[in-house]
């Protein structure tokens, strides 16, 4: 058999390059009995650690490169080279290739190049040189020779060779393309010719982009996605040809270039064999050329360790238990000291001790900028992460276990994954940055791979579709994946159109199947949202680094690549929701300072409440019956992770009445509990239609969490623990095992749970039947049971959030609509405002903020609740006195507004005025207040459209009114429409220069120019005012503008569902917040829509005949009227099961010409 | 210069063209200077692109081949003509025979006679 090693390889991690995932090739590589293979990606590393891994599992010796394109002084592009690093060089070969990258991604080139001045300092040490440079056919010198310029080819070859000397090599190309070009056998015999005379050696390659000869196809495709061209108006790749060839075609390939050439017959081999000495040389040794796997985190002296972190982290621990449980009885602290002592005996056996006092010097940086920090996943069961507050769910308190978190059997980091506060995650990656040393921190690779909408646009783009072709199937994909486009077709209703026109267009034939190609190919690499790397001082000779979005060097490793490389990973996640809380709490603070618990209906000896009014969130109480009652309304909008419909029928349900509840309720809302038919058991015994069923009285202690109900992998990792008498440890490594074979482990439970004897009375402790009915629940535990640990941690966001919104909604609501941490859009959380008696000020130039700001607000000046649309123009609305605050939606025990003497209402903000600059934010907000228009007009120079729409939407009321009382107070107070007349007079002319010393500053007095002659808004022009400028309809509901079909038709507002009787039809009209298309039991798609029409979100079931009536609404539209029957799924929840929906907008458009053709 | 049009081809016994009909002129081939592969523009074609559809390939044999018209009657011109061969059996290269072959055509032509008037 001959041999063959493909030198030049790019997969799919050379975006829109490579089409074949670096497992498929190395795959076919091993398939063929190679001894090496090689990936050579364009510009990094993005695929190399996956490249060596799966060599690893095929027995096979990896060789890595990069294919980079060079530069002159000019940051001209000249062509492109191969570095191939040289193997058990101790990583000298390595290290040289990822700086020789790090260096072609310099932030002041566009593109991704390296000088060519630069790569002799890059390559070549004072030890000479460990890579290989491959000068193929795309090289300068291929270049030139192309051109048929061989002289001026060999003078550069010789250049090129006295820089870099025995590094290089000439990289032979045969593509078989029209005689002449590029690539050409004659192209190939030139090169060929050309390293003999310069007595460089030649490689042959196939510089390969994809696996099979059928990948040309997709190759096209992704090279229009890269020039962002249509195919056919630019050069595609001359034909098909850069697969991976078998060993015998590359021989071929060799004699025939020989031929070509005017070299003697033994040309070929030459080639042949060069390559695979070439082959040997760069053949990597992971464990001594990366330390694979080996730890690479900060050295001790970085983080002031010492010698000992064994010590340091038992007496850090040990410090902080008085700190940590305060009133804990001698028992309880004894139990606390144990379970200590057990995990620290673990983690000094792994050697883990310095990787925990990282995590928790990062912790300690965080909370000391000030910043809401928490803990999340299985790293919440572990005391010691408690004790050293990178925690704060008490693992005691929730019966949450260390061995799920870390065994006995691990070899890599475990995870730790930190929440903050996303608008403060930049800071915290600089200050990491700051404390560690640059060298040593970077942030996280993302790879993006193509999903079906994306695929679907690419596509498009690719077969010239018009824009509006392109739109109309990209719109209608929802969740599903691009590879089983076709099948979709035959199935969703929304796609039907689409099918039809499929038949009559073979474009359209050829977008599905294109799209099919496209799916999970890597389409660019970003920045993940929430990874920072920690590795020692080594770090850059490990992992080439590349500019990101955060101004801060990006590892181009991604998640999964860090655990064999060495490196540490630390997921600091940016979490709206906490940003919310700690706006939240910044606002109570200022708005009422001391008087904060009483404003919150608290104890005002709350030990959790500061005496400033800043409030300890993670120290209030878990049991506050308050919170409960609220949540048990299913009014859930803006708590966190139980807002959305599904979440809250699901609450209304359950009923939560303690924080277990809430554990439990986040841990069954997932597709494993849905499918496994958990929810209904736990709901039954909950509520006590049922005893609940501990499958054995020795499982009570622990299955009373959650009413028998086996629901986390704690249970399992105890149920495991007490029928087979295996350790804790030992459990987990069994539960992991039944996630991948859930039979492996039968047999042995069945013997040793047989076997389990109780030591005293030698009795069987689990008869026959009890294992089988064990087992049966095991077995449909399967693979969706849910880390506990996990639930309590995302349970305390959520039991938090719930908190603030009972007891101080105004605050939590402008904490809401500035972070915008939810599902919804903040139309809806105005309207919860409303549904809350919170009243929504308009935007006011001289008050309106950056963020929303909550204002105590004088009775007298309460805004008007929605005035009927069809009323005669109001005067403003905000001048009718003593309006009695709107009702809220229906009852909610709270006892906090009720008890208030001031209001306080919501101002809206002037950042989500449409088109505002930061800079025009920042000048309206420093140059405050203002006197009157031309004194904002000179002042905050807003530009003429923003001047205009802030007008519009009443921005200016005020101030022009205290403009009119000053200058005539007899008129009545000018109209919204005057105030748009004033600003289109004082925008028509050139901004007066507001210099002082110009005699046109005193000569003309604009304030007696307000005009009055023009109308006031009405409700439905402030409406549609607001809707175009801000997005948002402050004013009143947006359906308020369809009001007379509305009623017309008889459609039920979304408070008044509760009170229809099971089974009623009725119609819903309002505008889409939420569209889902949940996991079910069945596996049927069943798509969940969520209206809001100001009073409430009405949720729509729509079933398979639905969707079928729906079609292409189903998705697309925005504004929705929908028939269906009520349908109870609880004390306080109710749904609409859909039979069709119609567009409002369609019907409004309907009605509005029958009505004129009627008057007519 | 480019022609693009239909033609008929005879082979020889090795598979490789020995002569084609070009606008009723029978031609013959002297000699073959090089095989070379060009490639489908599928976007233009009524073709599915599933995969697999295209036979595995987006590749087109061209044969560039010096002939000679066969009788000095008619118009006929000597030159270096771009025969390609359209629908290809599966993964072929210009190195193995081909078994099946469907549709000829006259890609590119060059002679003295053209380039005079191109350059006239």
């Amino acid at each position: 058999m001959p041999r063959f090693t493909h030198l030049h390889v790019a997969s799919a991690y050379s975006a829109h390059y490579g089409t074949a995932r670096p497992e498929t090739l190395v795959g076919l590589v091993a398939a063929r009995g190679e001894s090496h293979a090689a990936l050579t990606d364009r510009d990094g590393l993005y695929g190399a650690v996956r490249h060596i891994r799966t060599c690893r599992e095929n027995g096979i010796t990896p060789i890595v490169g990069v294919d980079l394109a060079v530069c002159d002084a000019h940051n001209n592009e000249t062509g492109r080279i191969t570095i191939l690093a040289h193997g058990r060089t101790q990583g000298r070969g390595w290290a040289s290739l990822a700086r020789t990258i790090t260096a072609a991604h310099s932030k002041r080139r566009k593109t991704c190049a390296v000088p060519q001045s630069r790569l002799r300092g890059l390559l070549v040490g004072p030890d000479g040189v460990a890579v290989t440079v491959l000068l193929g056919p795309d090289s300068p010198i291929g270049r030139l020779v192309a051109t048929g310029a061989r002289e001026a080819a060999r003078d550069m070859l010789i250049t090129w060779k006295k820089e870099l000397g025995a590094a290089i090599c000439i990289e032979i190309v045969c593509h078989h393309t029209e005689p002449g070009h590029s690539r050409s056998v004659k192209h190939a015999a030139m090169m060929l010719e050309l390293a003999e005379e310069t007595d460089v050696p030649a490689v042959l390659t196939n510089a390969v982009r994809y696996l099979i000869p059928d990948d040309a196809l997709t190759g096209d495709v992704l090279d229009a996605a890269h020039t962002l061209q249509p195919l056919g108006s630019f050069n595609t790749q001359p034909n098909g040809q850069a697969w991976l060839k078998p060993a015998t075609h590359m021989h071929r390939i060799a004699t025939r270039i020989a031929r070509s050439s005017s070299l003697d017959g033994g040309a070929a081999h030459r080639l042949l064999a060069h390559t695979e000495r070439v082959a040997a040389l760069c053949g990597l040794d992971p464990e001594t050329d990366i330390g694979w796997r080996q730890a690479k985190i900060p050295e001790n002296d970085v983080i002031g360790l010492g010698s000992d972190p064994d010590r340091v982290l038992w007496q850090t621990a040990e410090a902080a238990i008085g700190e940590r449980y305060p009133y804990a009885s001698a028992q309880h602290l004894t139990r606390v000291r144990e379970r200590m002592r057990e995990e620290l005996v673990t983690i000094y056996g792994f050697g883990f001790s310095s990787y925990f006092l990282t995590v928790a010097d990062v912790s300690v940086l965080i909370r000391s900028m000030g910043i809401r920090n928490q803990a999340r996943g299985s790293g919440a069961g572990s005391l010691v992460n408690y004790l050293l507050r990178i925690s704060n769910v008490d693992p005691l308190e929730h019966d949450l276990l260390f061995e799920r978190f870390l065994g006995n059997k691990r070899e890599t980091l475990p995870d730790i994954d930190i929440d903050v506060e996303s608008a403060r995650r930049h800071d915290i990656y600089r200050a990491i940055f700051d404390r560690y040393g640059s060298t040593r921190v970077s942030l996280m690779a993302m790879q993006n791979t193509y999903r079906a909408r994306g695929a679907v646009r690419d596509a498009g783009l690719a077969l010239n579709l018009d824009d509006e072709q392109i739109d109309f199937v990209a719109k209608n994909i929802w969740r599903f994946n691009a590879r089983s486009f076709r099948s979709a077709l035959e199935t969703k209703p929304e796609l039907r159109e689409f099918a039809e026109m499929i038949g009559h267009d073979v474009k359209l034939d050829q977008l599905v199947d294109i799209t099919q190609r496209l799916d999970r190919l890597p389409r660019h690499v970003s920045m993940h949202p929430c990874g920072v790397i920690l590795g020692n001082n080594d770090l850059y000779n490990i992992s080439p680094m590349q500019p990101s979005g955060a101004g801060l060097p990006m590892s181009q490793f991604d998640k999964d690549d860090i655990d064999d490389v060495g490196l540490l990973k630390l997921d600091v996640l940016g979490v709206r929701m906490q940003s919310t809380l700690a706006y939240t709490l910044s606002e109570i603070k200022r708005i009422h300072g001391r008087d904060a618990a009483q404003a919150g209906g608290l104890n005002p000896d709350a030990p959790y409440i500061k005496p400033d009014g800043f409030i300890e969130l993670d120290l209030i109480p878990h049991d506050d019956e308050a919170t409960f009652e609220n949540i048990r309304t299913a009014h859930t909008i803006g708590m966190f992770q139980i807002e959305s419909p599904g979440q809250r029928e699901l609450v209304g349900k359950m009923q939560p009445d303690e924080y277990n509840d809430l554990i439990a309720d986040i841990s069954l809302f997932r597709p494993g509990p849905m499918k496994g038919n958990m929810v209904a058991p736990f709901l039954d015994a909950k509520h006590g239609f049922t005893p609940p069923d501990y499958l054995h009285p020795r499982f009570r202690y622990f299955l009373q969490d959650s009413y028998g109900v086996v629901i986390y992998h704690e249970h399992v990792l105890r149920i495991l623990h007490e029928c087979m008498g295996v350790s804790l440890a030992e459990a987990d490594e069994l539960r992991r095992a039944m996630e991948k074979n859930t039979a492996s482990i039968e047999s042995s439970f069945r013997a040793r749970t047989a076997a389990n004897r109780d030591p005293n009375t030698g009795a069987r402790r689990y008869s026959d039947r009890d294992i089988e009915r064990i087992w049966t629940v095991l077995r449909g535990f399967g693979s969706f049971g849910f880390c506990k640990a996990h639930g309590a941690a995302f349970a305390l966001p959520t039991y938090q959030s719930a908190w603030l919104k009972t007891h101080y909604p105004a605050e939590f609501l402008a904490g809401l609509l500035t972070h915008d941490p939810g599902m919804y859009p903040k139309r809806l959380l105005l309207a919860e405002a409303r549904r809350l008696g919170v009243p929504i000020l308009g935007v006011d130039v001289n008050l309106s903020d950056e963020t929303y700001r909550v204002e105590p607000i004088q009775v007298e000046s309460l805004p008007v609740e929605s005035p009927p649309v069809e009323s005669p123009p109001v005067e403003s609305p905000a001048v009718e006195p003593e309006a009695p605050p709107p009702s809220p939606g229906d009852a909610l025990v709270v006892p906090a507004p009720s008890s208030r003497t001031t209001r306080l209402g919501i101002r809206m903000s002037v950042r989500d005025i449409h088109g505002i600059s930061n800079a025009e934010t920042s000048r309206i907000l420093a140059e405050r207040p203002y006197r009157d228009l031309l004194d904002f007009y000179e002042r905050a120079r807003p530009s003429r459209p923003l001047f205009q729409r802030l007008a519009l939407i009443g921005g200016l009321d005020q101030l022009a009114r205290d403009e009119a009382l000053r200058t005539a107070p007899q008129s009545a107070p000018p109209a919204r429409g005057d105030i748009i007349a004033r600003v289109r007079q004082l925008t028509a002319h050139a901004r007066p220069r507001h210099s002082g010393d110009t005699q046109l500053d005193f000569t003309v007095d604009y304030g007696h120019l307000i005009p009055r002659t023009h109308d006031e808004f009405t409700t439905a022009q402030q409406i549609d005012a607001e809707m175009s400028v801000l997005g948002i309809d402050a004013t009143a509901h947006v359906i308020e503008t369809y009001r007379p079909l509305l009623d017309e038709l008889g459609v039920v507002s979304a408070n008044e569902l509760l009170s229809q009787r099971n089974r009623t039809e009725v119609l819903v009209a309002g505008v889409r917040v939420a569209t889902q298309t949940p996991p079910m039991r069945s596996g049927k798609r069943v798509v969940f829509i969520s209206l809001d029409d100001g009073t409430g979100c009405a949720d729509a079931t729509f079933f398979e005949e639905a969707q079928n009536a729906t079609g292409p609404l189903l998705f697309g539209t925005k504004y929705l009227v929908i028939r269906g029957r009520t349908r109870r799924t609880g004390e306080r929840g109710i749904s609409i099961e859909a039979d069709r929906a119609w567009d409002l907008r369609e019907l409004w458009a309907q009605y509005r010409q029958f009505r004129t053709s009627v008057e007519a | 210069m480019h022609i693009n049009e239909e033609i008929s081809v005879e082979l020889g016994h090795a598979g490789t063209p020995i002569g084609f009909i070009w606008r009723g002129i029978t031609y013959r081939v002297v000699t073959t200077t090089e095989t070379w592969l060009t490639r489908r523009a599928w976007w233009n074609e009524p073709a599915s692109v599933a995969r697999d559809a295209l036979h595995g390939s987006l590749d087109v044999p061209v044969w560039r081949v010096d002939a000679t018209p066969s009788s000095t009657i008619g118009a006929g011109m000597n030159g270096t003509f771009d025969l390609a061969c359209y629908d290809t059996p599966h993964e072929a290269t210009p190195d193995e025979n081909f078994t099946r072959r469907v549709g000829w055509l006259l890609m590119s032509a060059w002679t003295d006679v053209l380039d005079d008037r191109l350059l006239a």
